[in-house]
């Protein structure tokens, strides 16, 4: 109980000189006035028969003065505006903006109360119409729903009248739109200086429409977002993210960020899976301005489809369906990891080169020959990504082999000839250079180096230096056509210890100069929304023409599809794709899969396709405000107040009192 | 006097019998003598033969009477002894009896005002036809008479009686018809100018008068704003002081009440009526603001007065 009206000084004040007029007026009036009859014998024959001069009459006047003190003590503490705060506050308008999207038909769990809502509408319709039925009469309620066209389902009227009218039977259907339900309710916002509510009611709050909130709650008027208790579809994954690790490549890395609508905090789980198997799932409790966020550097998780999950604690996790808009999952892919094969052609004795390849941050196939494999070379496999050929120790010469190709030390058996000519042996240590390794030999220090088995080489003009020793080249590159060569004059197993640190990291250098990295991220998209990449998004083998079908990964229990969700051609060098399903996809062409990516759930945090849009309504006058209508206590104010005047002037004019 | 109320006193003796009322009273005087002798013989004679001018009848002579009504011409020729009669003038004395108490002094005095009118207008009327005339201004506390008095000429004599403030008093009809009856033992013709509020004592005091051989004629005067409930504007709470006992009774008037003060005041007036028709006395009731001229005809319609 509080109270609004006049101050109380002011009211004594009123309230005293009230009493006094009251009580000054009584006692003018106490002194009857007199009347002289003629006859008074017959005055009182007829007054004794009479009840003029019954107890309750006489005391009237009496009875008068206390009931128009009680009448000015009730009308004084009436204008003290007694009540609660919703029984005093002005009309207020409140804008029920529902979103009826096809997300909103996911159905809830019934099992702990049957005959309830069946889905999120329901659950969303029953919450509101609750919510309308705790407004007060006098308030205004209009409601805009916010499906694929939004539209305001009913102007600004009382609330019985929208409770009585509203069918809670709607279907969810099509892609919503908040925002363009939100211009709508907030064209129906009255004047600047008139309260007013945006009560949404939708399974996902888009993220950027929370500083559309904050605006408003800095401003006259109130916006609140009100995420029904129990509706999952407020919980959403704002962003996730998979890729290689950078320095590891067969590690993963993850980014996962889950926002919560509601008010309150939710508890929720978060899930992810790799490749339908789960990889980490936690319990966590969301706030709606607090995201959660999960990060992994170097997950160790085979897999290269991703899928994470948002969910209320404690309910199971509901299907994707053919939402676009469904965003508590999310996708992500990572490239395939295709394994680097080398082939190491040694005397097998040489554990230094093992060691350095050891160290190589990319998944190897490493293929050991002997002397012998290489001579006789059976192996009808595909050749090597890589071959390392330390031959110098075999007393048979042994061809340059095609492709990538590393040679140690080719000129330590002097009787072989070899491609590039050796100049001399060098003898002694002394200063050295790299002028112009490059990528390769970029901040790689070969200090101390031991130099005086090494040997000076003759490089070409196309030939890329590599390191140098009193201006002449120890290891040089040379591009051919069957593959680059690298070429090392001097053995690393002779070498000191920095050498021995900074050979490792020449090989991985070489390796990438060989074999550059692919990109390691994925491409992505999102559901519904028309998207055109090059097509060297997808592979650079694609050719102008070929035909590219978009194959869906089924979901853990989903049967695999039978059919591609997309196809497209390859026109001017760019893929259209347009997917309406989120989910871990992989293009294929010919049969042969060439490149995975995710397509997301946009739910509501970007604008649907622009097919769907409805258009920008226009901006009219704001709505008028909600009339202010008498209340219960203006017209007991009133009430008292004619009631404390009709006693007074009928005490004062001497008929009846 | 009343100490009560200015308005209880009575109005100016200047304003009491103004020109045009003596105006009036000689239409009156006209009025009368036109009607006396188309229905009446003229003077008032009393039923008793004696020494009277005209002649009545003759009687045998018997020892004693006077020798010079013997009728000389009969005992001539017949040789009777008989003896002339004749009828002798009496006049009928007129007495006004006037209420002066406190209750005919209410409502500015309008029922003292119009019985002194009345009073003044009756002597005028009755010294006209030379009849002689008394008036008595009576209360319980106050009587004031002036002698029976005969001709015109005695009119202003009788309206300067009738201007003495003589007034107040509670309404004691009995005691004044006592006190009148003592004071005028010879019969005449009694006309009680009275609102006739004595609630026990009016029927008693008109008996009382008939008992001394008086013809008594009662002239009831009342003030409609006294007893009718759409003329009175007394309403709520309010202290009736009773103007002749002094009495305060606080009350609440409503219209019921004062319905039921009407009926009463009816009915009380209307057995003062019964008893006047009973016993033959003409009754009139006036209305204290009603015109002087209509009351006196009101009067002579009534009968009594004039013969």
């Amino acid at each position: 109980m509080s109270f609004s009206g006049l101050p109380l000084p002011t009211l004594g004040v009123l309230g005293l000189a009230a009493a006094a007029v009251v009580g000054l007026s009584y006692l003018l009036k106490v002194h009857r006035p007199e009347l002289p009859v003629p006859f008074g014998a017959l005055w009182s024959s007829v007054v004794e028969a009479s009840e003029a001069r019954r107890t309750s009459t006489r005391l009237r006047r009496r009875w008068s003065l206390l009931w128009q003190l009680a009448m000015l003590l009730a009308l004084l503490l009436a204008l003290l505006e007694p009540g609660c705060a919703t029984w005093r506050a002005a009309p207020q308008r409140t804008i029920f903006v529902l979103d009826n999207s096809a997300s909103m038909s996911a159905p809830v769990d019934t099992a702990s109360a049957p005959g309830g809502p069946a889905t999120t509408l329901d659950l969303a319709n029953q919450q509101m119409l609750a919510d309308m039925g705790s407004l007060r009469g006098r308030d205004e309620v209009a409601v805009v729903t916010a499906g694929g066209v939004p539209e305001v389902l009913f102007a600004p009227d009382a609330p019985a009248v929208l409770r009585a009218t509203f069918d809670p039977r709607m279907t969810a259907t099509g892609p919503g739109d908040l925002r363009g339900a939100m211009r709508l309710a907030e064209a129906l916002l009255p004047a600047q200086d008139s309260a007013a509510t945006i009560r949404v009611y939708s399974d996902a709050i888009p993220v950027d429409l929370f500083d559309d909130v904050q605006y408003c709650a800095t401003g006259p008027q109130r916006c609140v977002a009100v995420p029904s208790t129990g509706i999952e579809g407020n919980l959403h994954v704002a962003h996730f993210s998979v890729r290689r690790a950078l320095s590891d490549p067969k590690r993963i890395a993850i980014l996962l960020e889950t926002r919560s609508a509601s008010p309150d905090e939710t508890p929720a789980r978060v899930e992810i899976s790799a490749n339908g198997l789960p990889i980490h799932g936690e319990d966590v409790v969301l706030r709606r301005d607090a995201p959660h966020r999960i990060a992994f550097e170097k997950f160790d998780a085979a897999g290269e489809t991703f899928r994470a999950q948002v969910s209320l604690r404690g309910e199971t996790a509901t299907d994707v369906g053919e939402d676009p808009g469904f965003d508590n999952v999310a996708y992500a892919s990572v490239a395939p990891m295709t394994p680097f094969r080398v082939r190491l052609v040694s005397d097998r004795q040489n554990l230094f080169l093992d060691a350095a390849l050891l160290a190589i941050q990319r998944p190897l196939i490493v293929e050991r020959w002997s002397y012998q494999d290489a001579h006789e070379n059976t192996d009808a496999s595909p050749p090597p990504d890589l071959t390392i050929l330390d031959a110098s120790d075999d007393p048979r010469p042994l061809p340059v082999p095609d492709g990538a190709t590393i040679v140690f030390d080719p000129f330590k058996n002097t009787t072989r000839p070899f491609a590039i000519e050796s100049t001399r042996a060098i003898k002694r240590p002394s200063l050295r250079r790299h002028p112009s390794g490059g990528a390769i030999t970029e901040g790689l220090v070969f200090k101390d180096v031991n130099m005086r088995r090494a040997t000076a080489m003759k490089p070409a003009a196309s030939d890329t230096v590599l390191l140098e020793h009193l201006g002449e080249a120890v290891a040089l590159l040379r591009a051919r056509d069957a593959g680059p060569l690298v070429v090392l004059g001097f053995d690393p197993a002779q070498s000191d210890l920095p050498l021995r640190a900074a050979f490792p990291l020449l090989m991985d250098r070489v390796f990438d100069s060989l074999d550059p990295p692919s990109d390691v991220v994925v491409p992505a998209l999102l559901a519904g929304v028309p998207t055109v990449w090059t097509k060297s998004t997808l592979s650079s083998a694609l050719k102008e023409g070929d035909v590219v079908e978009f194959w869906r990964r089924p979901d853990p229990g989903d049967p695999a599809p039978q059919a591609p969700a997309g196809k497209t051609s390859v026109q001017e060098g760019r893929v259209a794709i347009a997917l309406d399903l989120p989910g871990n996809y992989r293009a294929v062409v010919d049969d042969v899969a060439i490149a995975p990516f995710a397509v997301r759930g946009h739910g509501d945090r970007v604008p649907p396709p622009a097919t769907l849009m409805a258009p920008t309504p226009p901006q009219p006058n704001r709505w008028p405000p909600p009339s202010e209508r008498p209340t219960i206590a203006s017209l007991l104010v009133w009430l008292l107040a004619l009631s404390l005047v009709l006693e007074w002037w009928t005490f004062h004019r001497g008929r009846t009192v | 006097m009343s100490t009560l109320d200015p308005s209880l006193r009575s109005t100016e003796p200047d304003a009491l019998f103004d020109e045009a009322f003596l105006r009036l009273l000689n239409g009156l005087s006209i009025l009368s003598r036109r009607l006396a002798r188309g229905q009446h013989r003229g003077e008032r004679k009393t039923r008793t033969r004696g020494s009277g001018v005209e002649f009545s009848d003759h009687r045998p002579y018997a020892a004693g009477d006077d020798i010079r009504h013997v009728d000389w011409n009969i005992l001539a020729r017949l040789d009777l002894a008989l003896v002339r009669q004749y009828e002798e003038d009496e006049d009928l004395p007129i007495y006004l009896i006037t209420d002066v108490s406190a209750s005919m002094q209410t409502q500015a005095g309008v029922k003292d005002r119009m019985a002194r009118r009345l009073a003044a207008a009756l002597a005028y009327i009755g010294l006209s036809k030379l009849d002689q005339v008394g008036i008595t201004l009576s209360a319980s506390d106050h009587h004031e008479v002036l002698p029976p008095t005969r001709g015109e000429a005695q009119v202003f004599r009788v309206l300067q009686f009738l201007r003495t403030k003589t007034q107040g008093g509670p309404t004691d009809l009995e005691s004044v018809a006592r006190r009148f009856c003592a004071q005028h033992p010879r019969p005449g013709l009694v006309v009680m100018l009275s609102d006739m509020y004595d609630l026990d004592g009016a029927t008693r005091a008109l008996a009382q008068i008939r008992h001394q051989r008086h013809q008594v004629t009662c002239i009831q005067i009342v003030d409609e704003h006294e007893y009718v409930p759409a003329k009175m504007s007394a309403r709520g709470d309010l202290a009736l002081i009773d103007v002749e006992r002094h009495t305060r009774a606080e009350l609440t008037v409503s219209d019921d009440l004062l319905r039921s003060f009407h009926e009463a005041h009816e009915a009380f007036c209307g057995d003062i009526a019964r008893a006047c028709g009973r016993a033959g006395s003409p009754y009139v009731r006036v209305d204290a603001r009603a015109d002087i001229f209509d009351c006196v005809m009101q009067i002579f319609r009534a009968g009594g007065f004039l013969r």
